[in-house]
């Protein structure tokens, strides 16, 4: 995607003096971060970070025993509905670090590595509306999207087939045991499984 | 942190909070496909691998044949492997993903640093070693205590040796053992001193009787030089495995590097049973049927302390039979009059008989009567009925199948026997094939041994093989099938695995059959695994399997019994109601024995039906 690069380059230069300019490096590695957000509701604008889950993937091994969860805490802002689904209740976050803290903590343990996730667009989304506020810039990280990964397997496999991109259809179709579902690091870590299945898999 | 690996479970809860967090920050998760390499053999492995889902198999390269002869184990979820090569730094079997593995990696390094610093964690893999290296010859681990297999020579059953000179005459050394009531000497020879030489109560019987030797011999004419030796700070075990392995009764204990004592095997098997010499007194000495029931209630005691202290399965099960045996013979003796002891001969038939049962769960027995007795039919009824309800008293539960003397069916006369067994014979029915199975591990306990081995005799001789007739009596060895999954692993039911079914019915069975076929005269399964091997109708590595199978089985089944007892705060066997064992209680290597335990049988059934032609 010449435009991503592009974009990427020109972080590169904006940023060359900047603490995080490791970030727009290429990257040389075989690792990816796979990540996940839970946030209190859909809409970037308004709902907030709840909390951030992050494993690094290495070939075909989760390495779980490295992984970043933060809680953030926003002071207010928990709906009965987002507690309804992440059961992160306010009391909760009290181990919770302030958003920049948390900001601060994931750039540093995703460095440049390729992002993975389950509709990360969406996660992304959020990020950045956070990272650009305090950092003035967006992630500059490749993406990868573990329903794209999916697709274009099924297709290898049975060129006929009309997949179903839901994520729990995903997991069941892969057999894939579950580590904590709807928290953030948990959905990581399942994502991440499911990746390695997809990429080492014949 | 989000933690996948469940530490609650051994041997990750024998960690401290720091060492378990260790474990979470440098764990990984790994993916493997149907037929990938994880550890290859000759490699180093990375890592302990833990499964999350999957079925990991292992095989020994080093053996000849296909995946199904070089198959050495099985693991599937939760199961852990690899430990063993990380203890010794390389791999001797391969590792493969039999189908698609998700696996927990704790890196090696970390694996060994934690079996450095906990020792409680080190023995979990240290006993998992032991134990896996020896899978085909297990010394099964106790219940409760270790106390056994943690007794040292010098601290239990050592004796001060009997030191005589080498010129003393033959005769001198006889009265001086029996003076110390003690079966051998050391011979002191004064050319070499400090190296003594050897002489048993057995020598010198053979060199005054067989050789004809004069008593004033001096000793040193016969004493053995090479003497078989233990260190006083060895482990007891050590001591018996030796004597076991080298077929001798006693080992010189050495103490830094001078004589300090001698071990005999009956001291320390006395020692390991504890009350055992003093039950077999108790039951010799009973009088009446009463004092009869105590020491029989005093045998599940006896059998729970031997299996705490970790007694080889085999063993007690023939301490126990000889202890039921004279219990039985006993009864028989106090309660009949003389006459019908000198015209009958009572036997054990079925587990009983083959010296198979150690938990008292019921009683199989059957009486043959001299064909010129005259005993009339109510007064022999009454008779009978009595010992039945006696034996019954002093522990030993009615049989459910009605396998008793107060039976008529079971307590006929010689000629009679004669004609029903021709009847079983030829008509083959499931029922009379049972009847024929378990009379055929007759055990002669008490009366007159001629009738009983009479009847043997006409068995032996009347009843061999005739390939129909034996196709048919091991049929029912197919009956049940093998309890493994298509993947081959332990396969159980909600209500668990019926070990009976499952495994010793086929084996037993199975061996009778084959023992039917060769004419071996043994009752005893191991004996006749024994015998068949010897006459190369069974190979050597399939016996072993199957004494070690076996061995595991009854270990198994005994846990259960025991708990079974425990839980009805009984004595008695009548509160031995199954023979279920739920394999997700076994400890992984008891799980990973019997998995391979299972796989023996599903092998002796194939090459039994091939051998005896039976319909699979």
């Amino acid at each position: 995607m010449p435009l991503a690069q592009l974009a990427r380059l020109a972080g590169r230069f904006k940023h060359r003096n900047s603490p995080y300019r490791e970030l727009f490096m290429p990257y040389r590695g075989d690792e990816v971060v796979s990540l996940d957000c839970e946030t209190s509701g859909l809409d970037p604008k308004t709902d907030a970070l709840v909390s951030i889950g992050a494993v690094i993937v290495k070939g075909r091994s989760v390495l779980t025993g490295s992984q970043l969860h933060v809680m953030i805490d926003h002071g207010a802002h928990l709906s009965a509905e987002s507690i309804r689904i992440h059961r992160i209740r306010k009391i909760d976050l009290a181990a919770a670090q302030s958003l920049e803290t948390a900001l601060g903590q994931l750039l540093a343990f995703i460095e440049n590595r390729p992002l993975l996730g389950y509709n990360l667009a969406f996660d992304v989304k959020f990020l950045n509306r956070a990272i650009e506020a305090n950092y003035g810039f967006r992630l500059p990280n490749r993406q990868i999207d573990l329903a794209d990964v999916y697709r274009r397997q099924i297709v290898k496999r049975q060129p006929d087939a009309v997949p179903h991109l839901g994520f729990d259809e995903i997991l069941a179709e892969l057999n894939l045991p579950v580590f904590g579902r709807h928290t953030a690091i948990g959905d990581a870590i399942t994502v991440a499984m499911a990746y390695v299945k997809l990429t080492t898999s014949r | 942190m989000q933690e996948t690996l469940n530490t609650t479970l051994p041997p990750f809860d024998l960690l401290t909070d720091t060492q378990l967090l260790r474990i979470q920050t440098s764990l990984s998760i790994e993916y493997f496909d149907a037929g990938q390499s994880i550890i290859a053999a000759g490699s180093e492995p990375k890592g302990l691998f833990i499964i999350i889902k999957g079925q990991v198999e292992e095989y020994d390269e080093s053996i000849e044949g296909d995946l199904d002869a070089r198959r050495v184990a099985q693991y599937s979820e939760g199961d852990l492997f690899g430990s063993l090569a990380i203890l010794k730094g390389q791999a001797k079997d391969q590792y493969v993903a039999f189908e698609e593995t998700l696996c927990h990696v704790l890196p090696a390094p970390v694996f060994l640093d934690l079996v450095r610093e906990n020792p409680a964690f080190r023995h979990f893999f240290h006993k998992g070693l032991a134990t896996m290296a020896k899978q085909k010859s297990r010394m099964p681990g106790g219940f409760s205590g270790d106390d056994f297999s943690l007794t040292r020579v010098k601290d239990s059953v050592m004796r001060p040796p009997l030191i005589v000179s080498a010129d003393c005459g033959l005769r001198d050394v006889v009265v001086a053992m029996r003076e110390q009531h003690i079966d051998s000497a050391l011979v002191d020879f004064p050319e070499t001193p400090g190296a003594f030489g050897l002489v048993t109560g057995t020598d010198l019987l053979n060199a005054l009787a067989l050789r004809g030797e004069a008593v004033t011999t001096p000793v040193g004419a016969i004493a053995t030089r090479q003497l078989v030796t233990v260190d006083a700070h060895d482990f007891l075990f050590s001591a018996l495995i030796k004597m076991t392995r080298l077929h001798i009764k006693r080992v010189v204990v050495m103490d830094q590097g001078t004589v300090c004592g001698v071990s005999e095997l009956t001291d320390i098997l006395s020692y390991l049973t504890g009350q055992t010499h003093l039950m077999g007194v108790q039951i010799e000495k009973a009088q009446t049927v009463d004092e009869l029931k105590k020491t029989s209630q005093a045998l599940n005691a006896l059998i729970r302390n031997l299996a705490a202290k970790g007694v080889k399965i085999r063993f007690m099960m023939e301490l126990l039979a000889a202890l039921n045996g004279r219990l039985v013979a006993k009864l028989y003796e106090i309660t009949m009059p003389d006459e019908v002891l000198a015209n009958t001969a009572l036997t054990v038939l079925g587990s009983e008989g083959r010296w198979e049962q150690i938990v008292k769960t019921d009683q199989d027995n059957a009486l043959i009567i001299a064909d010129d007795f005259h005993w009339p039919d109510a007064e022999k009824q009454r008779v009978l009925t009595q010992f039945t309800e006696d034996l019954i008293a002093i522990g030993f539960p009615r049989c459910p199948g009605d396998i008793m003397v107060s039976n008529p069916e079971w307590a006929r006369t010689i000629s009679d026997w004669q004609a029903v067994m021709g009847l079983w014979r030829t008509d083959m029915t499931e029922e009379t094939q049972m009847k024929m199975a378990i009379t055929l591990d007759g055990h002669f306990v008490a009366g007159n041994k001629a009738l009983f081995s009479t009847l043997s005799h006409w068995m032996q001789q009347h009843l061999r093989g005739n390939d129909i007739f034996l196709a048919h009596f091991a049929q029912p060895v197919m009956s049940f099938a093998v309890p493994l999954t298509l993947f081959g692993n332990v396969r159980q039911d909600s209500a668990g695995l019926d070990i009976k079914k499952g495994g010793i019915f086929p084996l037993v069975h199975g061996v009778r059959s084959l023992s039917l076929k060769y004419r071996v005269m043994e009752t005893n399964t191991y004996r006749r695994i024994e015998a068949l091997v010897e006459q190369g109708v069974i190979h050597e590595r399939l016996g072993r399997n199957l004494e070690s199978a076996l061995s595991l089985f009854m270990q198994l089944r005994l846990e259960t019994q025991l708990a079974q007892l425990a839980e009805a705060r009984s004595e008695d066997g009548a509160a031995v109601t199954h023979n279920r064992i739920n394999v997700r209680e076994l400890d992984r290597l008891d799980r990973d024995l019997l998995r391979e335990a299972l796989h023996v049988i599903k092998e002796f059934k194939e090459w039994l039906a091939l051998e005896l032609h039976i319909r699979g």
